[in-house]
């Protein structure tokens, strides 16, 4: 049996070693090898580029794995959904300072500043109800992603994203087990209308604790207890029980700045 | 595992999406395995041994759940109308005999054999490549090669 004529040049590196590199799973030797090739090769980074654009298509339909579940009209399963679930309950001190909740207005207005294109009138919503977030650092703002890494003063923004009029509320928990509401501020939730990308008019600066942040984009068909809801997650670790609603749940891993 | 479930669906359910389309030649298909793959991963986290890396894990799982489908009657009969025209790598025209070989790997080789031939001949990855997929060394992945050109020849044959 022989090898198919289209088999890469044998310099190049085969699609698993290429998608390990991509990974970051390779050793630093290997992966300088390869850094070195790509550099080098015209094929390798057309691949590279390729790759990057199939990622951010598919990453753009389903953000997170509860949303491919909703692509595919199949349940997310229930913990990634309901966070914090396995977390061993801890001292809620919120460390939220009232001075970063000052500042979030100041924030709010230069992301906006920054982000012209935000909201896209008439776009379809796609899968269930969620957030988008943006990410200010060193005056770049890059749309965030779960999972992404921040770092203390970073600058978060919101926009949210439903196919029908839903109370949302924006909560979050930190790597001490505080939690917070972030949206809204104080009150009960009012309904917000359908719509695609649409901003939350407010931001949120993070603080100086570290390690992992995990925010949560609460979508319900009523009114629901934030103080409630916070209290729960602060105290638990988990969040309370939200018949019907929908949760989005953004991880966030906050490291030193450098 | 459970904490990082989106942080590793973001990280691989792309790769995993592009090689279950490719075997499998078709998007809702493709989504489903991604879905079944880290639902899976989800529910049970230790199947992953983390004696390679997590992308060599997902190429091995990914192909099982492509043949797995492939096999699934009802499946392919949907391809069979569909010409399976995704089949064939999309970088190269492949050769009549390639096509061939790969459509009875994909449909009817036994799993080992269609296994090997998929690694070498849809993701034309190295020997070196594939024994780090099947844990096993290079002599054997030739070995399989082998064994599985010389049931192509016969399946030929007896048609």
């Amino acid at each position: 049996m022989t090898e198919p004529t289209s088999n890469p040049p044998p310099s190049c590196p085969s699609d698993l070693a290429f998608d390990e590199w991509l990974a970051a799973e390779l050793t630093p030797e290997r992966a300088r090898e390869i850094d070195a090739h790509v550099r080098d090769c015209a094929r390798c980074r057309d691949r590279r580029a390729a790759r990057e654009r199939e990622q951010a298509a598919f990453l753009a339909a389903a953000p997170t794995f509860a949303d491919h579940a909703a692509l595919v009209g199949r349940p997310a399963p229930a913990p990634v959904v309901g966070a914090g679930t396995r977390r061993r309950p801890r001292r809620a001190a919120w460390r939220w300072s009232g001075a970063a909740v000052a500042a979030a207005a100041v924030a709010a207005a230069a992301i906006l500043v920054l982000r012209p294109t935000l909201d896209e009138g008439g776009e379809r919503v796609k899968g269930p109800p969620h957030l988008t977030m943006f990410v200010q650092h060193d005056g770049q703002v890059r749309r965030g992603m779960s999972g992404d890494r921040v770092q203390p003063g970073d600058k978060l923004q919101f926009a949210y994203s439903t196919s029908d009029a839903r109370h949302l509320a924006i909560v979050g928990r930190d790597a001490r087990g505080a939690a917070a509401r972030y949206f809204p501020l104080t009150g009960p939730t009012t309904a917000l209308a359908a719509g695609a990308r649409v901003s939350l008019d407010f931001a949120v600066q993070l603080d100086d604790v570290l390690g992992r942040e995990v925010m949560y984009g609460l979508f319900c068909p009523a009114t629901i207890d934030v103080d409630a809801v916070v209290g729960a997650l602060g105290k638990t670790g988990q969040l309370p029980a939200l018949p019907r609603c929908t949760v989005n749940r953004i991880v966030l891993e906050k490291e030193p700045t450098r | 595992m459970t904490g990082g479930i989106d942080a590793l669906y973001r990280q691989h359910a792309p790769a995993v999406f592009r090689r279950a389309r490719r075997l499998l030649g078709h998007d809702a298909d493709a989504h489903e395995v991604v879905h079944d793959l880290f639902l899976s991963l989800f529910e049970r986290p230790e199947q992953y041994s983390r004696s390679s890396s997590m992308t060599t894990f997902l190429y091995a799982a990914t192909t099982n759940a492509c043949l797995t489908r492939l096999r699934n009657a009802r499946t392919r009969q949907r391809l069979a109308q569909e010409n399976i025209a995704a089949v064939a790598p999309t970088s190269a025209v492949p050769s009549p005999e390639h096509v061939a070989l790969l459509r009875d790997a994909l449909e009817r080789m036994p799993e080992d054999l269609a296994q090997v031939v998929i690694y070498v001949h849809l993701d034309e990855l190295t020997h070196e490549d594939v024994a780090r997929i099947l844990g096993c060394s290079r002599r054997h992945v030739g070995d399989l090669l082998e064994r599985a050109a010389t049931w192509a020849r016969k399946a030929e044959a007896a048609q």
